[in-house]
């Protein structure tokens, strides 16, 4: 349910506070998908191509703020992307990351951050069709608010960072176990969830494609300020465990040629806070 | 994962306290099943003209009845099953009652709601469904951690409720079918049981005429003056129910059921604390 300016309606935004994330069917054009994965083909090729073979990356993941995909670069642009952040997040909220990924197989359940004061979304594109059993996210609905947050965190049921799931282990139980929604979806649908929602995919398979548009809250408080100084610190260690090929913020668009004031905003707000000596290093 | 001694594991009790639910595979066997659906088709069949006839818009709409009925021995001796009462018993304690035993022949969808709205008093609930159920044909829907606050409160606000046969405020608002509601789906083959706490939102879609399942509600034993007034208002609430359901002229404690005529101690306390609380009285009248 899009309205045609791209904003809102209250009924999602309650959605989105009540669950931790919001589906929206039929964003994007499957031409524009179309433009996206040929984007996303070439790029992924070079990138085979410039590789490291003795490298072992736990999978293929570039930023998309790059000269070779324009049009994705683009879409943090695009109202359908950045208007339901800043409704979600403030007038003045900034895209940290932004990547394209390239999977070679499941992820394992996890919650993007644990931090209580950090208010991030995510609008995860996928390029394919995905199934529960094919590659869905999954999320589990709430899952950004405690106690279930921390719930989920002293069971252990966290794998971040490769680390078994200790849950898991001693249940007996299947990742795909754990009860939760599943985001069966086409190409040109989006999902934008808070980065504290717990979620995973399963059926992982070989270049198994989504895009990747992260906005962080403007911090107000002092806690919330502390926090994104620990994002950041949490972002350079990140950068090299997730092998991600490239600078986040690539000269050319941080050269703003149209001047876009958004941009111009938002590249302020990136080097004052340090996130563009720290994921461009 | 059932332990030969049908007491849950660890784990399991984290998932339940986590979730609000737990699912248990093949609990029950195919030639149980089968002959639980047998008492289920036989007492249905026996109602059913009565039901046809009743044009009460009070009365609940399907078919449903007591399992503590001589006409459904087995059905109502699953209260006693250690499959059923041991697990229940390790979440909520060993002096945990039961006080619903109920059999449903749906005939529609059940919208979004949890059965009790008052959260110091403990109570769950086991389900077993007699046919396969799948997203689109019945499967009883939960949403994960909705038995804790916030977010049981939070989808009380938005309105996921109807409050009576229309739609719920949320759905009409968003545009959104019940289905859309982000949920747990539990596809299960009979057999299986669910066990939730009657906290947890659910509900189910893609419902059909003669869906079944049966009940079993367990209520923890009140320990502080805030349980004891809310199991009061729930002996209150329980007056309203036995009117609407099809009991032909029965009670719903059953003279048979409360004969006790096995002796079983586990009964006999039940059947104390059923009556010191007020809920044979309410029920039975």
């Amino acid at each position: 349910m899009i309205q045609e300016n791209y904003s809102l309606t209250e009924a999602q935004i309650q959605h989105f506070e009540v669950f931790g994330f919001l589906v929206r069917r039929e964003v994007f054009s499957p031409e524009e998908i179309k433009k996206m994965n040929e984007e996303f083909d070439h790029r992924l090729a070079s990138l085979k191509a410039e590789a490291d073979p003795n490298e072992d990356r736990l999978f293929n993941n570039w930023p998309n703020r790059n000269p070779q995909t324009p049009y994705i670069a683009n879409l943090l642009e695009d109202p359908r992307i950045y208007g339901p952040s800043e409704q979600l997040l403030g007038e003045d909220c900034v895209p940290v990351h932004s990547n394209a990924n390239s999977y070679a197989k499941s992820s394992a359940w996890h919650p993007d951050t644990v931090d209580d004061h950090l208010l991030m979304v995510k609008n995860v594109m996928y390029l394919q069709p995905t199934t529960g059993d094919h590659g869905a996210l999954r999320v589990i609905p709430g899952s950004h608010k405690n106690p279930l947050h921390e719930s989920l965190l002293r069971i252990g049921l966290d794998c971040s960072f490769g680390k078994e799931s200790r849950y898991l282990k001693d249940s007996g139980l299947q990742g795909e176990d754990i009860p939760s929604y599943a985001f069966c979806s086409q190409p040109g649908d989006l999902i934008m969830f808070n980065q504290r929602l717990w979620h995973a995919a399963f059926g992982g398979y070989e270049d198994r494609r989504t895009c990747t548009y992260n906005f962080y809250k403007n911090p107000k408080s002092a806690d919330e300020k502390e926090s994104m100084h620990k994002q950041l610190e949490v972002t350079r260690k990140n950068i090299k465990f997730l092998g991600t090929v490239g600078q986040q913020y690539h000269p050319s668009w941080l050269d703003n040629p149209e001047g876009n004031p958004r941009r111009e905003r938002w590249i302020n707000w990136l080097k004052e806070w340090g996130f563009v000596e720290a994921k461009n290093n | 994962m059932i332990q030969k001694n049908h007491s849950l594991t660890d784990e399991q009790v984290q998932h339940f306290e986590t979730f609000g639910f737990l699912i248990r595979r093949q609990v029950f066997s195919p030639e149980e099943i089968d002959r639980i659906n047998e008492e289920f088709e036989q007492h249905l069949t026996a109602i059913m003209g009565d039901f046809d006839k009743i044009k009460d818009s009070r009365r609940r709409k399907w078919p449903n009845w007591s399992n503590l009925i001589p006409e459904t021995p087995l059905n109502a001796n699953l209260l006693e099953d250690p499959r059923i009462c041991l697990p229940t018993e390790q979440l909520q304690g060993e002096d945990t009652v039961p006080v619903y035993s109920n059999a449903n022949s749906f005939r529609q969808n059940t919208n979004w709601h949890p059965d009790m709205r008052q959260r110091h008093i403990r109570a769950l609930k086991n389900l077993i469904y007699l046919q396969p159920t799948t997203a689109d044909q019945g499967s009883l829907r939960l949403i994960p951690g909705s038995h804790s606050s916030p977010l049981f409160d939070e989808l009380i606000r938005i309105g996921l409720r109807p409050t009576d046969d229309s739609e719920a405020d949320f759905l009409t608002e968003s545009g959104m079918s019940g289905e859309d509601i982000p949920a747990y789906v539990f596809c299960s083959q009979p057999g299986d049981v669910v066990t939730f706490s009657m906290n947890v939102w659910h509900a189910a879609f893609g419902g059909y005429e003669d869906r079944r399942d049966l009940s079993f509600a367990y209520y923890s034993n009140p320990k502080t003056d805030q349980e004891e007034e809310e199991l009061r208002a729930q002996v209150e609430n329980a007056k309203n129910i036995s009117p609407n359901m099809d009991l032909q002229d029965s009670d719903y404690y059953h003279s048979w059921w409360l004969e006790n005529s096995d002796g079983s101690a586990k009964r006999e306390r039940w059947i104390k604390w059923l009556n010191n609380w007020g809920f044979i009285e309410a029920m039975n009248n």
